[in-house]
C-alpha cells in the first residue's frame, strides 16, 4: 500500500494523518489537504492517487474523526489550526512554504492559515468550502441559510456521534446522492467514526458570531471550487468574496458537494494549474 | 450552431481561442478605400416583396439600398447599445452568478468585437453619407437609431433588476445577422462588393461567437433562484420581444423625413417618390407584411424564427408572442439555412 496512518505525538496529544511512503522530494511542493464532515482524511485518497507523483502530500485527521480521544477544549478552530501547523513544522520544518486545499470545514482552518502563516501559505484552493467568517456573512443570503438547516440539527442534544452512528447506513445511502462514500474502501477507515465530526459542528458554531465581527482580507491566492449540485453551499456572487480576498479566483465545475471523489482528474489539473501560477507569483 | 458546456473550462478557453486567433482587422481586412458602388444592390429582393407590383430596375435597386442601410443602422445600433449595457447586462450576471475565468474572458472578447463590428457598419454608413452628400446626423434622421432611447433605458432596467431580456434581444440579433449574409451569398455580384464583405466579415465572427449569448441565458437558467427570478425566465423572452418591436416600428416611421434629402442626392430623391406608395395601404395590411413577408425587417420584427432562439424559449418555459409560432411553422427555410451555417463554420 501506498500510504499508511501515521500519529505524531506533539506536546500534549497525539494528531494522526495519512502518510505516503513515497520518497519525501524537498523540491516537490507541499500540499496539505484538509477534509470535512463527515469525512476523514481517506476522503482525499482518490485526488491524492492524482496528486502524488508531483507534490509532498500531508493529509491529517481533522478533529475527533481518527482521535476520538482529542478532548473537547481542542475542538477549536484556532487550536485546530496550531495543530496543522506543528504537523506541518515538525514533518517538514519551521520554514517550509505548503499549500493548501479545503474541503467543507476544512475551509475553516484553511482560512486561519492564510493569516497565521501568511508568509508561508502560498495558496488556498476552497473546495465546496469557505472561511468561517466568510460563512457567517453569507448566512445573510436567503439561498445559503435555507441550505444550512443541518447546522441547528447538530445542536440537538439527541444528534450526537453516538446516535448518529447507529442511523449511519441510512445516512450513508441518502449522502450517497450528493457523491458522498463513493472513495474507495480502505483499511485504514472507519466510516462510521466520520460522524464525530458533529461534535466540530457544534464547536465552530459558538465562534460564528464572534467570526461575524471579523474583517480581515487576505492576499494569499485562492482558488474557489464550487458545484453546480451542492445542497449546502450556495454559489456566493464574486463580489461576497471581495470583502475577504484580494487575489482570488472562482471555478465552477458540475456534480455535488464531494467533487473531489469523482472529478479527480479535472481537479487535479486545475489544483496542478494554480499551484504552479501561484507559486510562479509568489517566488 | 455550437454553443459550448458552460463549466467545461477547455471547452470555453478552445472557444476563445479560436475567436481570438481568427479575428479580422477593421483597417486592414476591407476594401474601404473601393468606396461604395451605388450601382450595385446592398440586399436582394423581388418586387413581390412589397405591395406595388410595377417596381422597375431602378426602383429595386434604390429599394435594395435603403433595406441594406437600415439592416446595417439596426446591427450596428445594437452592438453600440450592448456595449453601453455592460455594466447592467454582464457585469452584473458574471457576479452574481461566477462559473470561471475562461467565461469571463470570452465575455470580454465578445465585448470587443460586438464593438469592433459597431465601428465597421458606422465606417459603411459614413462612408455612404459621403458618397450620397449628406452629413451622418442626417443619414441618421432616416435610420433606425437607438441611442439612449427609451426603450434601450428598459431593456438596461431589466438587467439591473436582474432580467436577462438584454440577451433575449442579442440572441436573436445574432441569429439574424447571420442569417442577412446567407441570404447575400447567391447575389454575391450584384451586390455592392464593399456591403457584401462586411457582412461576410460579420458574419464569419457573429457564427463564432454567437452561442455566447445562449451561453449567458443557460447560465441564468441553471443559477437563477427564487420568485423574481421565475418571474423574469417567464416574461423576458416577451418582454425583449416587445421592445424590439416597439422599437423598429417607431423607427420605421422615420422614413417619412427622407424628404428632406430629396435635393441633395438622386438616392433621395428616388427615394422619397417610392415610400409613400409603398406604405399606400391600410396600417392592417402594413403591418402584416411587415411582420411576414417584408425581407430582412421581418426578421427583426419576428426573431422566433431561429431553431436555436425558440429551442433555448422553449427551454425558460417562457412566454412569446403568439404571432409567432405560427410563423414558425410555415418558416423551415431559416432552419435549413442554420444547418448550413452549421457546416460551414464546422
Amino acid at each position: 500500500m501506498d500510504y499508511v496512518k501515521k500519529w505524531l505525538q506533539l506536546r500534549n496529544v497525539s494528531i494522526p494523518y495519512i502518510h505516503f511512503n513515497q520518497q519525501q522530494d524537498p523540491a516537490r511542493p507541499l500540499l496539505v489537504l484538509l477534509h470535512g464532515f463527515p469525512d476523514d482524511a481517506s476522503a482525499w485518497l482518490p485526488l491524492a492517487e492524482k496528486l502524488k507523483d508531483k507534490f509532498n502530500l500531508l493529509i491529517p485527521y481533522i478533529g475527533r474523526v481518527g482521535n476520538p480521544k482529542l478532548p473537547k477544549s481542542r475542538l477549536k478552530v484556532s487550536r485546530l489550526t496550531m495543530d496543522v501547523i506543528d504537523l506541518v513544522n515538525s514533518l517538514y520544518g519551521n520554514e517550509s512554504h505548503f499549500f493548501v486545499i479545503a474541503h467543507d470545514l476544512g475551509g475553516a482552518i484553511a482560512r486561519e492559515l492564510e493569516f497565521l502563516l501568511s508568509g508561508r501559505v502560498r495558496g488556498v484552493s476552497y473546495i465546496n468550502s469557505m472561511g468561517m467568517d466568510v460563512f457567517s456573512h453569507r448566512l445573510k443570503d436567503r439561498a445559503q441559510l435555507k441550505k444550512s438547516y443541518y447546522m441547528i440539527l447538530f445542536q440537538m442534544p439527541f444528534f450526537n456521534p453516538s446516535v448518529v452512528q447507529r442511523f449511519h447506513k441510512r445516512l450513508e445511502k441518502r449522502l450517497s446522492k450528493f457523491g458522498w462514500g463513493e472513495q474507495p474502501s480502505l483499511e485504514i477507515q472507519d466510516k462510521k467514526n466520520v460522524w464525530q465530526g458533529i461534535e466540530l459542528y457544534r464547536s465552530f458554531l459558538k465562534e460564528l458570531p464572534g467570526m461575524f465581527k471579523q474583517k480581515r482580507k487576505s492576499s494569499v491566492p485562492c482558488l474557489f471550487l464550487f458545484s453546480t449540485k451542492d445542497p449546502f453551499i450556495n454559489i456566493p456572487p464574486q463580489s461576497a468574496l471581495d470583502p475577504y480576498y484580494n487575489n482570488f479566483k472562482i471555478r465552477v465545475l458540475e456534480g455535488g458537494h464531494w467533487i473531489q471523489l469523482k472529478e479527480t482528474t479535472i481537479l487535479a489539473n486545475l489544483l496542478e494549474n494554480f499551484i504552479y501560477d501561484s507559486g510562479k507569483r509568489s517566488v | 450552431m455550437f454553443i459550448p458546456n458552460l463549466y467545461n473550462h477547455d471547452q470555453l478557453a478552445n472557444y476563445l481561442k479560436r475567436q481570438q486567433e481568427l479575428a479580422w482587422d477593421l483597417e486592414k481586412d476591407f476594401p474601404w478605400s473601393d468606396g461604395i458602388d451605388l450601382a450595385k444592390d446592398f440586399v436582394a429582393l423581388s418586387p413581390g416583396d412589397f405591395s406595388l407590383r410595377s417596381l422597375d430596375q431602378k426602383d429595386m435597386l434604390v429599394l435594395s439600398q435603403y433595406v441594406g442601410l437600415m439592416i446595417n443602422s439596426t446591427i450596428c445600433e445594437m452592438e453600440k447599445a450592448l456595449d453601453r449595457s455592460q455594466e447592467q447586462c454582464w457585469n452584473n450576471i458574471m457576479d452574481r452568478f461566477p462559473t470561471n475565468p475562461e467565461m469571463i474572458n470570452l465575455g470580454h472578447e465578445f465585448f470587443i468585437e460586438e464593438h469592433k463590428h459597431s465601428l465597421a457598419f458606422e465606417k459603411y454608413l459614413d462612408q455612404f453619407a459621403l458618397q450620397t452628400n449628406v452629413t451622418r446626423d442626417e443619414l441618421n434622421e432616416v435610420l433606425p437609431i437607438f441611442d439612449h432611447s427609451k426603450i434601450e433605458k428598459l431593456i438596461r432596467l431589466n438587467g439591473l433588476a436582474g432580467g436577462m431580456a438584454m440577451w433575449w434581444v442579442v440572441a436573436a440579433v445574432e441569429e439574424e445577422s447571420i442569417a442577412v449574409y446567407q441570404s447575400l451569398v447567391p447575389h454575391k455580384n450584384k451586390t455592392d462588393p464593399l456591403f457584401f464583405e462586411l457582412h461576410k466579415k460579420h458574419f464569419l465572427e457573429e457564427s463564432r461567437h454567437a452561442g455566447y449569448a445562449f451561453l449567458m441565458l443557460e447560465l441564468y437558467r441553471s443559477r437563477a433562484q427564487g420568485d423574481i427570478s421565475g418571474l423574469f425566465k417567464k416574461t423576458d423572452f416577451l418582454i425583449s420581444e416587445i421592445l424590439q418591436i416597439a422599437w423598429i416600428m417607431g423607427e420605421l416611421i422615420k422614413s417619412r423625413k427622407i424628404q428632406k434629402l430629396r435635393s441633395r442626392h438622386p438616392f433621395y430623391e428616388h427615394l422619397s417618390r417610392l415610400l409613400p406608395l409603398l406604405v399606400n395601404e391600410s396600417p392592417w395590411r402594413l403591418m402584416k407584411r411587415l411582420f411576414n413577408k417584408t425581407p430582412y425587417i421581418s426578421l427583426i420584427l419576428n426573431p422566433q424564427r431561429n431553431k436555436h432562439l425558440v429551442k433555448a424559449v422553449d427551454e425558460f418555459g417562457a412566454w412569446r408572442l403568439p404571432h409567432s409560432v405560427k410563423i414558425l411553422d410555415q418558416e423551415i427555410s431559416l432552419d435549413d439555412l442554420g444547418e448550413q451555417i452549421d457546416g460551414e463554420v464546422a
